[in-house]
């Protein structure tokens, strides 16, 4: 019967149709002018082209396929936001940020884009407007911890202790362990004058990441700050030469992934090296040299990280490519030698310093090396010269005079030897080696007096190695009959 | 239950509201202002200061690391002090006659100087020299810093006075009443490397002075000492590097008591900071602060980072500082507040220590021109010689218009346009 009555009546039972036809037109109507709109804004947020021409080709190209994507009506702002990675994963900031401006209109509650926003500005001293976007970055992604860190951090700079100690907590709620927040509080409470507050912050946080560099240089000037030497001493000496690494901010850190400048990609490869990474800065090191082929740096960098992990003909390799682009590297040459010369291959070694030496005859290092291998031949006169020649040319570098005073010490020439060590001293004050020679050579001279002057510059110097040290003493028992105080 | 009558409206304005809806989000909103962080526009302006080179032959790279102008014999000429790094010594670059610079060696055995300030410490009317060693210029942890006072007879002949040693690298070292008790006292940097600090010393007399540690952080480059906080008291500036890169204000209380503030701080700890120096840039009566990060030392190969640059904190009163960039610069050192066209007008004119070499267009010496109204246009005075660490800046011929005096750090390859002391004289006269 409805059927029969809808026949009769067929106006009315079409305009449904009709109506759902018409909404369905004026949606996508007005999808299509979504889309033309987004499309418009996008298009006009596109930078123009900076000059690319010191960069790679793959940077315009990539740039070309991605501006391409951002002139396209359905992914328009996927586009954009490829080209903003390009521009500021290769240093073209004003780009980045003409890319991001638009972003945060295009996506108001993606939090990427404030944050990657501050990082430019804040990288450029701009801190109170990185404060201004990271805080917005913060509200909108309220999980995202190195965002709220950098929030901390940024509001510790402008000097709002109180906020910035209300943010770093904020962190330690979300991640308990979080060193960066720790170090954000225990930085508060330094600039406060409450070292011992500080001292406890940070003996707890190094309790849970006992790798903090961080941690370990700050805790290391509280130790020191309060009188207390020998734990400063004992956690310098933890450091060595490891570097403080910023915290992991895997937003940020993924931009390096459309990386083409080779220099940068160096940088970062250090960076990693010192946050213990090996394999990730080898990594960044084969890309920056795959993106150039004039400098021989990179060959150098990566050749210092294959031999730490042992691999030293993939090192020497390295090497011979870097002295092939950049023949005037001298530390790749010294590097190729040292090498070589551990791996046993002594003619290779040889004439990788000869052929340094000849490329670059000011280089201090090289002639120091060639002093060495001088002494190692018994060559004592021609030794000595290259030693003073290594010196003169780099007078910063006191180690040819404490191998030239070992020399002369062996050939009995203690006068000369004396001179040299005392002209090191004058250089670097409190030289360990310079002053453990002096002590063990007054032992062996049966002068005590001058012995135990010197044993105590050795105990007074950190740096003395704690073997060198007892075999002084032992020596220096042996010889009086007694320890020295 | 359907309304007929109703409903063809309900759904129009569905439709109606469901287009809004697919069109909406792109509506324009308020334009924002575009932020840029990189652009500096820089005019070259090579022709307007002859170079000089002064001082004595060099066979080696040279390790200038400090460079000041004071008329040290107060006989009317300005003469030129540096630190030399080679030699560790002092070197007078003393003016007789009139345009002519003669080198000597004022003072060796100085491990690592790095800074020479001339004051007059006893008040005798003679300038003596103070002075910062760091024990070695190169990383070391160390406690090789010495600080020193160069007691002057009026004849430029000196007394050596060992004021500490044994401490952290020092890196700068400035004079001023401190406690209000009318004698200078000494505010102190010290890098360090890893543990540095910075203090003050209360001078007790017969060249004793009594330590007070202000903050325990490595890499203080510089120390200032001036009235910041228009209290009437002076205070002390800092500058932090490292993995810190902030500047410190330590604020008097009259009889050395400080109170610590942070007045800029970089979490970009690559900012790579340099140099501060104090200048009264708006002629507001206050001290404004001029900083450069330049520092390219850190992690890698040194070279220049893109955001190396200058700028100055403009001093409010009271404590207060706005921060303002005025341009970026690669390896921008030694920041200076001088009227280059002696109106009054404050530029300021700094050097490049780090910068890409290769390119023969790479700036080594710049100024920022003011406009008066703290606006401020890049002139690069110079591409060569390059690796200048340091300059001053002062009239040395009683002309009226400043001349510039670099000097050169020249510790990373090219060895190549090397420049030891250089005076950069105008070459128009006012």
């Amino acid at each position: 019967m409805a059927t029969i009555s809808q026949e009769v009546e067929p106006g009315r039972s079409r305009w449904p149709l009709y109506l759902a036809a018409a909404l369905v037109a004026v949606a996508c109507a007005g999808l299509a002018a979504r889309m033309a709109l987004r499309r418009a804004a996008v298009v006009a947020a596109i930078p123009a082209r900076p000059d690319l021409s010191a960069m790679p080709p793959e940077l315009g190209d990539e740039l070309g396929a991605s501006e391409q994507l951002a002139r396209s009506y359905l992914h328009s702002a996927e586009g954009l936001a490829r080209v903003s990675r390009l521009y500021h994963a290769n240093s073209f900031y004003d780009e980045a940020m003409q890319c991001y401006r638009a972003l945060r209109t295009l996506e108001p509650r993606n939090a990427r884009w404030p944050h990657l926003e501050a990082a430019i500005l804040s990288q450029f001293g701009r801190q109170d407007e990185a404060l201004e976007r990271e805080q917005f970055a913060v509200d909108l992604a309220p999980g995202y911890i190195a965002a709220r860190v950098r929030l901390g951090q940024e509001m510790l700079i402008a000097n709002r202790r109180a906020d910035a100690t209300r943010v770093f907590n904020q962190v330690l709620e979300r991640e308990p362990s979080n060193p960066y927040a720790e170090l954000g509080l225990a930085k508060v409470e330094l600039l406060n004058g409450d070292w011992e507050k500080a001292r406890e912050r940070l003996e707890g946080c190094l309790k849970k990441n006992p790798e903090f560099v961080g941690g370990l240089e700050t805790l290391a000037a509280a130790y020191e700050h309060l009188g207390r030497q020998p734990e400063a001493e004992a956690l310098k000496r933890t450091i060595g030469a490891r570097e403080f690494v910023d915290i992991k901010d895997p937003w940020l850190d993924e931009l390096m992934e459309d990386c083409v400048d080779s220099y940068r990609l160096s940088v970062a490869a250090a960076v990693q090296e010192a946050a213990g990474n090996r394999a990730g800065a080898e990594q960044l090191l084969e890309r920056a040299i795959a993106f150039t082929t004039k400098s021989g740096s990179f060959h150098r960098q990566l050749a210092v990280l294959l031999a730490h992990d042992q691999n030293l003909p993939e090192a020497c390799e390295h090497l011979r490519r870097a002295v092939a682009i950049s023949p005037k590297d001298n530390d790749a040459w010294l590097l190729l030698y040292q090498y070589l010369g551990t791996m046993h291959e002594t003619a290779a070694a040889e004439q990788a310093l000869r052929s340094g030496l000849a490329n670059c005859p000011d280089a201090a290092s090289l002639h120091f090396e060639e002093a060495r291998r001088l002494v190692g031949a018994a060559r004592s006169e021609e030794a000595i010269a290259e030693f003073r020649l290594a010196f003169q040319l780099n007078p910063g570098d006191t180690n040819p005079l404490i191998q030239l005073a070992g020399l002369l010490f062996s050939i009995n020439r203690a006068g000369e030897a004396l001179e040299a060590l005392d002209l090191s001293l004058e250089k670097l004050p409190e030289n360990p080696a310079a002053i453990s020679m002096l002590t063990g050579y007054y032992v062996s001279q049966g002068n005590e007096a001058k012995a135990l002057e010197w044993w105590a510059h050795v105990r007074g110097q950190p740096r003395t190695p704690p073997e060198v040290a007892q075999e002084l003493r032992s020596a220096f028992r042996a010889r009086f009959g007694r320890d020295p105080n | 239950m359907p309304l007929p009558h109703s409903r063809p409206i309900f759904l129009l304005a569905a439709a109606a509201a469901l287009a809004l809806l697919a069109a909406g989000g792109c509506t324009k909103s308020a334009p924002e202002a575009p932020i840029s962080v990189t652009r500096t526009e820089a005019i070259e302006d090579t022709g307007r200061f002859k170079p000089e080179e002064v001082g004595d032959h060099y066979d080696i790279n040279p390790w200038m690391s400090h460079v000041c102008i004071v008329d040290l014999d107060q006989d009317g000429l300005p003469d030129i002090l540096a630190c030399d790094d080679h030699l560790n010594a002092i070197v007078w670059l003393r003016q007789y006659p009139k345009g002519k610079f003669t080198e000597s060696i004022l003072a060796d055995q100085l491990p690592g100087v790095v800074h020479v300030e001339a004051v007059d410490m006893n008040h005798t009317g003679h300038l003596d020299l103070l002075v910062a060693c760091m024990g070695e210029v190169f990383p070391n942890n160390d406690k090789i810093g010495s600080i020193y006072i160069l007691e002057n007879d009026g004849h430029q002949h000196f007394s050596r006075h060992l004021i500490a040693d044994h401490i952290a690298r020092v890196t700068d070292v400035q004079a001023a009443d401190l406690d209000g008790d009318g004698k200078l006292d000494l505010a102190v940097g010290q890098f360090g490397y890893t543990q540095g600090e910075i203090r003050w010393m209360r001078n007790l007399g017969n060249w004793r002075f009594e330590s007070h540690i202000l903050l325990s952080l490595p890499g203080t480059i510089n120390v200032c000492c001036a009235d910041m906080t228009g209290h009437g008291h002076q205070d002390i500036v800092a500058l932090v590097s490292q993995q810190y890169e902030e500047i410190y204000l330590f604020e008097n209380d009259g009889s050395g008591n400080f109170t610590n503030k942070v007045l800029f701080g970089s979490t970009n700890e690559d900012y790579g900071s340099s140099g501060i120096s104090l200048c009264d840039i708006n002629h507001d009566g206050r001290p404004d602060i001029l900083y450069t990060n330049g520092d390219g030392f850190a992690y890698a190969d040194p070279g220049l980072r893109p955001w190396h640059g200058v700028q100055w904190l403009e001093n409010l009163g009271n404590g207060f500082f706005k921060y303002h960039r005025i341009g970026n610069l690669p390896g921008a050192y030694s920041p200076i507040g001088v009227s280059l066209d002696g109106n009054g007008v404050m530029d300021i004119v700094c050097t490049s220590a780090f910068n890409t070499w290769t390119n023969p267009k790479a700036a080594s010496l710049v100024v920022f021109k003011n406009d008066g109204k703290q606006n401020f246009t890049m002139h690069i005075l110079a591409h060569e010689p390059i690796e200048q660490i340091s300059c001053a800046a002062a009239d040395l011929d009683g002309s009226g218009l400043p001349s510039i005096v670099s000097c050169g750090f020249e510790g990373y390859p090219p060895f190549e346009r090397m420049g030891r002391i250089v005076i950069w004289r105008q070459s128009h006269k006012k």
